[in-house]
This record gives C-alpha cells, structure tokens and sequence, in this order.
C-alpha cells in the first residue's frame, strides 16, 4: 500500500514536471514563432521605407540636381546580404512585369548577378517604384563579394576554396547599417549611384 | 478499487491541464501571429519589445533573446516644419513651429534633442540591459532612437547658440526635481569632467553654410563575449573605453581623453575596458571634443554623450548577467557618423 502511494507520488511529480516543460517549451516556441513573423515585416517595411524615399527623391528632382538618400540597413548581420537595388528603363524584354512598360526602381531580395536572377528577385508586386516624367533609369555598378570556386575544384564538384573576390553589377548592395546613394538628374535621365 | 478511482482522477486531472496548455499554445500563436504590436502605439510598441527583450533567455539552443525583434520606429522630428531636404518621401513626420525668433526659438530646440536624448536614454532601460545578447562577432548594434532636423532657412544666429549640454544641466524634464542629467542617472558634471561650452551644433562651416542639418539620437551597445579576444573597432566604445580606463588610472594607449580632442576608429580590447569597471560599473555623461576631424568638427565640436560599461542586470537565468557596454551619443545622421558607431542597425528607421 504505502509502495504504491509512493509510486503515485513519483508518477504525478515526474507527470507535472514532463507537462511543465513541454507547456514551458510550448509557449516559449509560439512566442519566438510570432515574434519571428514581426521581425520579417520590420524588415518589409524597411524595404518599403527605403522605396518610398527613393521613389519621392527621384520624381522630385529637378534637371541638373543631386540629392542624397540615405538608407537604413535591410539585413541583421548576415555574412551576405542579399537585397539590392535595381533599375529599369520601360519596354525591355529583361524587365520584371510590373516595369515592362514605365521606368521604375525596385527594392528587391535575391541575387543580382544576371538580368535572370534580378528580375526573379524584383518580381513581386510591392518591389517596384515608377519614375515619372523622365526619359530613363541608370543604375551605376555596386561591388557585391562573392565566393570565388578554382577552376578544377569546381569541375570536380568540390568547394574548397573560399576566397572572397569583389564583383561588380549594375545595381546597389544594401548593408546591415546605413547606406546612402546619389541621385541625379542629368538630360532626363535619373542616375542612382552608392556613395 | 479507491487507488484505481485515485489513478483515474490523478490522470484525468493531467490530461485537463495538458489540454488547456495546448489550446493555450494554439491561441498563444494565433494572437502573435494576428497581433500588430504596433496598434499599441509607438512607445509602448518599443518599451514592450524591449522589456520582452532584455529579459528574454539568451542561453537556450533556440535563442529567444535573438529572436525577439525590438519595435521601435525612429522618431522623426522637424524644427520648422519644413524639413524636404531631409525627410522627403518618409512618413509620420513631427513638425515643431519656431518663431525664427533666437529668444523663443532656442529653448524650444534645446528642449526638443534633449527629450529626445532623455527618453532614448530611459526607454533603451539606461544602458543597463542587454538588448542583443552576446554573440561571436562582438558587433555594435544601434537603435536610431531619434532624427532631428533643423529647417534649412532658419536664422544662423540660432543655430550657432543651440547648446543641449548646458540645457540639460540647467533644466529638469517634466515635472521632475532633479536636471535632466540627474534624471537619467548620469554622474555629475563635476566627476565627470562635463564640458559646460559643449553644445549640439546643426551643420557649421565657415560660418555660414549648413552642410548638415539633421542629427540623430543614437544608442549602441556590444556586450563582451566572455573569455574572448575580440577587440572593439569603434568610435564611441573606445571613447567610453578611453574615459573608463581614465577613470582607473591608465593611460589608453596615450590617446588624449575627456574634454579634449579624440581621435576616430581607435582599437581598445573590450575585455580590457570591461575587466577594468566590471567590478563598479560606471555610468558617465561626458562630453567628447571631436576636432580631430575636419568633417566632424564642420558639424559639431562638443557632443554629449551618456553611457554605461559593466555588467547588464537584466538576465532571468544565471542571475549574473553578461558584460558590456551600452553609449547614448548625438551625431550627425550621414553614413560616416552612424556606420562609425553601428555595425548593425536594429529597428525601423
């Protein structure tokens, strides 16, 4: 009798502590999952931040003026940071769809390496900004670093080099703290370039 | 038959409770996932977020301290209500009216950075709570607290008089007995060396031209990795660092110290700064000359700076908390002042 009022009392003790911590882990886990879900939007609104200006500071300027935008950061110390900005000059087969036929700005996630992976990387609807009343869009070419692979160890599928080379592409590498970008309006046409 | 009776109940009352923990998860998630924080309104947004923050565990496998986003917003601040140049295209601008009158105008201005100065320093738990969690890399992380513009064709003769440091010293935050700078905890002048012709300058050069007419309230903190190497590569710890290392008699590699010119991107080993005060954390305001650099000193030559190193006091777990050091300091809002100071900019700007 008294072995099994002893071995009730271990069964509800170990029972309350197993349910504790699974309770415990439970909530803990819903509180980082929701608040995961807020980080990615304060990033998004950043995103959309830094469009609204660029977008604003464009069509407001005047011929011949060069105004500076500055920024805030779209990445949380990530060892590459994969937003950028990009440009495009209306009715070019290469464009992403909503600026097949206005030049626009974009603000967008991805690679800029090819004209592939940036318009994938522009294509969704709140990426891209019009330019009004100007005849085209110049991106000027930011450095991005990237992971340089040798020749044959790339051939025989190994990667074991890791050396960092600076590459250029037409478009503007977004950092983790402030970055600012010229705009300038020459002949009709707006020229954004990272300072 | 009773014992059977008592497993059943015992058991029943179990699954009872496991059930209402579930729908608590399930509703728990719903509610985060649904909620905007931001409904709350700004500021109770950003101290909510904070508290929720520093307090969080940072020692789990699944780290929820780095998850936890902070949700301030920098606050944008218009001294004349016509500030295009430097808040185009961005949205929830403050206008504040001024006369264009010296008399009226200054301590209206003065006023304005150092609330924005004070609340910053309150809101982020006055530098005493760790915000970011240690992490490998030793990064400075910033919040942009405030922005502050000075309309463009604002008299001269105002902008050359503005002089926040000697406000704050002079003048108390709503109905408080105690200075702004008592109010915030800091030192006083006199221990701390506080310059009393320090002042926040909006963009001076030559006397004439205002090359900068926006500054922004900006807090940092990096903690120390315990037990590592790492060095600080920044402006305003070593600066911090410089003054802590002062404070205990030594000299930082013969850098010149408070009150005097101190020269940018100066490397002073964080353990050391923090080995150094951790056993009587220091909080100080101090005002550092920064005529080192032309490109500063066009824009301001005293700025106020408020900070603390020593051990953080907010860790629910371990009970002692982690090492470092958290700097409130007023700089011109341009890439080299902020990136000099951040690596990593949290918040929304």
């Amino acid at each position: 009798m008294i072995n099994k009022k002893g071995f009730l009392s271990l069964e509800k003790n170990v029972l309350e502590l197993v349910l504790t911590i699974i309770g415990l882990l439970l909530i803990l886990s819903a509180v980082v999952y929701g608040f995961n879900k807020i980080t990615s939007n304060q990033i998004l609104r950043n995103a959309q931040t830094s469009l609204d200006i660029l977008e604003s500071r464009a069509n407001s300027l005047q011929e011949g003026e060069m105004v500076v935008a500055r920024l805030p950061g779209l990445c949380k110390g990530e060892k590459e940071c994969n937003w950028f900005i990009a440009g495009w000059n209306k009715e070019k087969k290469e464009n992403p769809e909503k600026c097949l036929f206005d030049n626009c700005i974009c603000v967008c996630q991805g690679t800029p390496d090819t004209p592939d992976s940036r318009k994938i990387a522009c294509q969704f609807s709140n990426s891209c900004r019009f330019l009004e009343g100007i005849s085209g869009v110049v991106i000027n070419k930011d450095v991005f670093i990237r992971e340089e692979v040798r020749g044959v160890e790339a051939k025989e599928g190994r990667e074991t080099s890791n050396k960092k080379v600076p590459v250029e592409f037409p478009a503007i590498a977004f950092s983790s703290n402030l970055i600012e970008v010229e705009i300038s309006k020459n002949n009709g046409v707006v020229t954004f370039t990272k300072k | 038959m009773e014992n059977i009776k008592k497993r059943g109940a015992i058991e029943m009352e179990y699954i009872i409770v496991a059930i209402v923990l579930i729908i608590a998860f399930i509703g728990l998630t719903y509610v985060l996932i649904r909620a905007n924080i931001q409904g709350l309104g700004p500021d109770v947004a950003c101290k909510l977020s904070i508290l929720a923050k520093a307090t969080a565990p940072g020692l789990l496998v699944v780290d929820p301290k780095a998850s936890i986003p902070i949700e301030c917003v920098t606050k944008k601040i218009c001294l004349g209500g016509k500030c295009k140049d430097n808040f185009d295209g961005e949205k929830d601008v403050v206008k504040v009216d001024l006369k264009n009158n010296p008399e009226k105008d200054l301590p209206v201005i003065e006023k304005t950075v150092a609330d924005a100065f004070y609340n910053c320093w309150n809101d982020m738990g006055r530098g005493k709570l760790d915000l970011f969690g240690s992490s490998e890399d030793a990064k400075p992380r910033c919040i942009v607290c405030s922005r502050i513009a000075l309309e463009k064709n604002l008299d001269f003769n105002i902008t050359e008089r503005i002089n926040v440091n000697k406000y704050m010293k002079n003048h108390n935050p709503g109905d408080s007995k105690l200075n702004y700078l008592e109010s915030m905890g800091l030192q006083s002048e006199k221990t701390l060396n506080f310059d009393s012709t320090g002042a926040v300058r909006f963009g001076r050069v030559d006397g004439s031209d205002r090359k900068t007419s926006e500054v922004a309230v900006v807090f940092m903190q990096v903690s120390a990795e315990s037990g590592g190497k790492r060095t600080l590569e920044y402006t305003g710890v070593a600066a911090l660092g410089a003054y802590a290392l002062n404070k205990v008699g030594r000299s930082p590699a013969g850098l010149p110290l408070v009150g005097r010119s101190y020269a940018r991107m100066v490397y002073i080993p964080l353990k050391k700064v923090v080995s150094n005060v951790a056993k009587s954390p220091i909080t100080i305001a101090i005002s550092i000359g920064l005529t080192a650099n032309a490109e500063i000193n066009a824009w301001a030559d005293r700025i106020l700076v408020a900070g603390y190193c020593g051990t953080y006091e907010n860790t629910l777990i371990g009970g002692k908390g982690s090492e470092g050091c958290s700097l409130l300091q007023i700089v011109p809002y341009d890439k080299y002042s902020i990136n000099s100071m951040c690596n990593i900019i949290e918040a929304e700007v």
